[in-house]
């Protein structure tokens, strides 16, 4: 794990060590380790199905890991369950509330779970959510993005030191994703608050995070500062669009054989490959003739009609995203 | 502990299914405690008859005192003459006898006690031996257990399995609280209903019984005679007590529905079985009696009927209080730790 940041704090506020978790016989989760420290915006980002929000639920206690170990604030999760747990504020998966209950109401029920909070913290809450003028009204009456904002209020209820959320996006307006990114810089930055943030979404992390954390098929794929990791992600390859007669069967045959590479099938016709560069930090060195030629050749004896092969500009985050996490197609694994 | 309940409580009392179901309630208990001045009904005469038939028709209007008498000495020239039979050798059913000798107790009793004869009654006659439709109402007020049992069971039911129906469940664990605690306070916040509910309900069907009858009635006395020896009970504590005995089935299936709640995360699995074990435990248990299954007397239903127990006839021979309240403490405490196992271990 390398790091920019100095560690004038000691303790990490989340630190997970080498965590394991199978749902029956499927490996969840392949020895992640990662940490969040004080007054960082760390983002968790993969595709669907990576994994996401099952390292949230073990995180938040909702689930137990088969091995390994979770601290928050320096308190074992497992062994301190309340005391660590004091410490976090979550939104796991979609917020919900009680829905025959004001938005008043269900922060009710967590003022009175947690300890210290007055009701002009509550109140200071709601306004930071800007949920002020329907907070008297039933959930079941709220939209998405206002259920999201009073699940991001009940989260920050109790100043945690460490806040989880899970695609907190979700569901709000263009205004309400800005706001919420300003209420999340800002408890990060000037709280020293620790947040974990998880997304799909690489430009909503670009903006709102310090540091990215990638997780693909239940591994940790990397950990980086977000600039960084684009910078790789768009820079360290190189991408050519393919147009043959069979796209799918020359994607598979090409993947096959060139571990190295990444393929994703476009349309019938078209695919794109990237390659690793081998001069890193250089996107415009020449795109490495040798494997090129290995690609067309395999192709060719494959007795696949290459019409055309040309070098593919696409160094938009969503792209980079594709390539970090493709696996063998956009199957979810 | 005490903000988790009432967290729970907050929760289920401002849903509006609950509150028309305790509505329900109170209306209940009203209804019963009026019941013989609804319009409709017939004013009924069976019990009188009964009375009257066991009893020595009354011909001149004689004194209490003197009828209390009269009534004692027929029953005993009748008791006398079913032993005389028996001494002598003739056959004589037991139970005629048995049944004549307390009637005969019962009636010494209540002279001995210048007890207002009107005012009392017992089971055995079938029908309570009183024109006091206060008495005869009291007498099956326990039947309003029945219904907090059927509202418990819809409330225990749902309490855990709500919260993983709406997703609140993921927000509830979340807090700085161990999930035995929340679990814990789940159980209590339907304990404690339950006992208010019982409380509030026997309180009030005394009261309204006192405004549709008058409140003469509570002078009354349940007599009872077994074993060679009679004995009154205040009509208040005998009801209070036939209440509380008939809370123990309801406690019991409420304990089940919210361990089935907690284990399977279905209201509606658990709400049904509840209410299955509720009304249809006692049929269980008299068809193993009646087959003579013995290992029926290890279900929790055949237990739950304390009071038949305590007066010494139970579904399964040989089957004392003791035994009776040995398993129901098993089956609370296994109903318990198998919510609590559920819940702690289940991931949500």
């Amino acid at each position: 794990m390398n790091s920019n940041t100095d560690r004038a704090e000691a303790t990490p506020a989340l630190s997970i060590r080498h965590l394991n978790k199978a749902i029956g016989k499927r490996q969840i989760l392949k020895d992640i380790s990662l940490e969040c420290r004080p007054g960082e915006v760390f983002g968790f980002l993969g595709p669907n199905g990576a994994g996401k929000t099952t390292t949230i639920r073990l995180v938040c206690g909702l689930i137990r890991a088969d091995s390994g170990e979770i601290e928050i604030c320096g308190e074992n999760l497992e062994k301190q369950f309340e005391k660590a747990m004091s410490h976090v504020g979550a939104i796991v998966e979609n917020p919900e509330h009680y829905r025959h209950m004001t938005g008043w109401q269900n922060l009710k029920l967590y003022q009175n779970m947690r300890p210290g909070i007055s009701e002009e913290r509550m109140k200071e809450v709601v306004h930071l959510v800007g949920l002020e003028n329907r907070i008297h009204e039933q959930v079941r009456r709220y939209s998405l993005g206002m259920r999201q904002r009073l699940g991001v209020a009940q989260a920050l209820l109790h100043r945690p030191k460490l806040l989880i959320l899970d695609e907190p996006t979700n569901g709000l307006d263009p205004a309400g994703i800005r706001q919420l990114r300003d209420i999340l810089k800002e408890t990060a930055h000037r709280d020293g608050t620790a947040v974990l943030v998880s997304s799909h979404l690489m430009s909503e992390m670009e903006l709102m995070c310090d540091r990215v954390g990638l997780i693909v098929n239940g591994e940790i794929r990397d950990i980086k500062p977000i600039g960084e990791l684009i910078q790789e992600a768009c820079g360290g390859s190189a991408a050519f669009l393919y147009r043959t007669d069979r796209a799918e069967t020359a994607a598979r045959l090409l993947r096959e054989k060139i571990p190295e590479l990444s393929a994703r099938l476009l349309t019938e016709h078209e695919f794109l490959i990237y390659l690793k560069n081998q001069e890193k930090g250089s996107p415009e060195t020449a795109p490495l003739p040798e494997p090129l030629s290995l690609c067309n050749r395999l192709l060719i004896e494959a007795g696949i009609s290459l019409y055309t092969v040309s070098e593919y500009q696409d160094h938009t985050l969503e792209d980079a995203f594709i390539r970090l996490t493709e696996e063998g197609g956009s199957q979810i694994v | 502990m005490f903000k988790l309940i009432k967290n729970e409580y907050s929760k289920l009392l401002r849903r509006r299914a609950s509150q028309i179901l305790i509505l329900l309630l109170l209306l209940a208990a009203a209804g019963l405690a009026f019941f013989f001045h609804l319009p409709f009904v017939q004013s009924d005469t069976s019990y009188e008859t009964i009375a009257e038939s066991s009893a020595q028709p009354e011909e001149e209007k004689p004194s209490p005192e003197q009828l209390r008498h009269e009534q004692t000495e027929a029953a005993r020239i009748q008791y006398d003459a079913l032993k005389a039979n028996k001494d002598a050798g003739i056959p004589v059913d037991q139970a005629a006898l048995d049944k004549a000798e307390n009637t005969y107790l019962e009636h010494q009793y209540i002279e001995d006690h210048d007890l207002d004869y009107t005012l009392t009654f017992d089971k055995d006659y079938g029908y309570a031996v009183t024109d006091s439709l206060l008495i005869r109402t009291l007498n099956s007020a326990p039947m309003l257990m029945t219904l907090i049992a059927l509202v418990m069971i819809v409330f225990a039911g749902g309490i855990i399995a709500n919260e993983t129906s709406q997703g609140t469940i993921k927000f509830l664990l979340i807090n700085p609280v161990r999930r035995g605690k929340i679990l814990w306070s789940k159980y209590l916040c339907c304990l404690s209903l339950l006992v208010f509910l019982t409380f509030l309900l026997f309180g009030l069907e005394i009261l309204l019984l006192g405004i549709s009858y008058g409140f003469s009635g509570y002078a009354g006395e349940y007599v009872h005679a077994a074993n060679g020896a009679a004995a009154g009970t205040p009509i208040l504590l005998y009801g209070f007590q036939q209440f509380m005995l008939a809370a123990v089935n309801p406690l019991l299936m409420m304990t089940m529905a919210f361990a089935i709640s907690s284990l399977f995360r279905s209201s509606a699995l658990s709400i049904a079985l509840g209410l299955g074990g509720l009304l249809g435990g006692s049929v269980i248990t008299s068809l193993l009696s009646e087959l003579g299954i013995d290992w029926g007397r290890y279900l929790v239903f055949s237990n739950t009927g304390l009071s038949a127990v305590a007066q010494g006839s139970p579904p399964f021979p040989g089957q004392t209080l003791t035994f009776s309240i040995f398993v129901l403490a098993i089956y609370m405490g296994l109903f318990l730790l198998t919510a609590y196992d559920g819940f702690t271990r289940r991931e949500v």
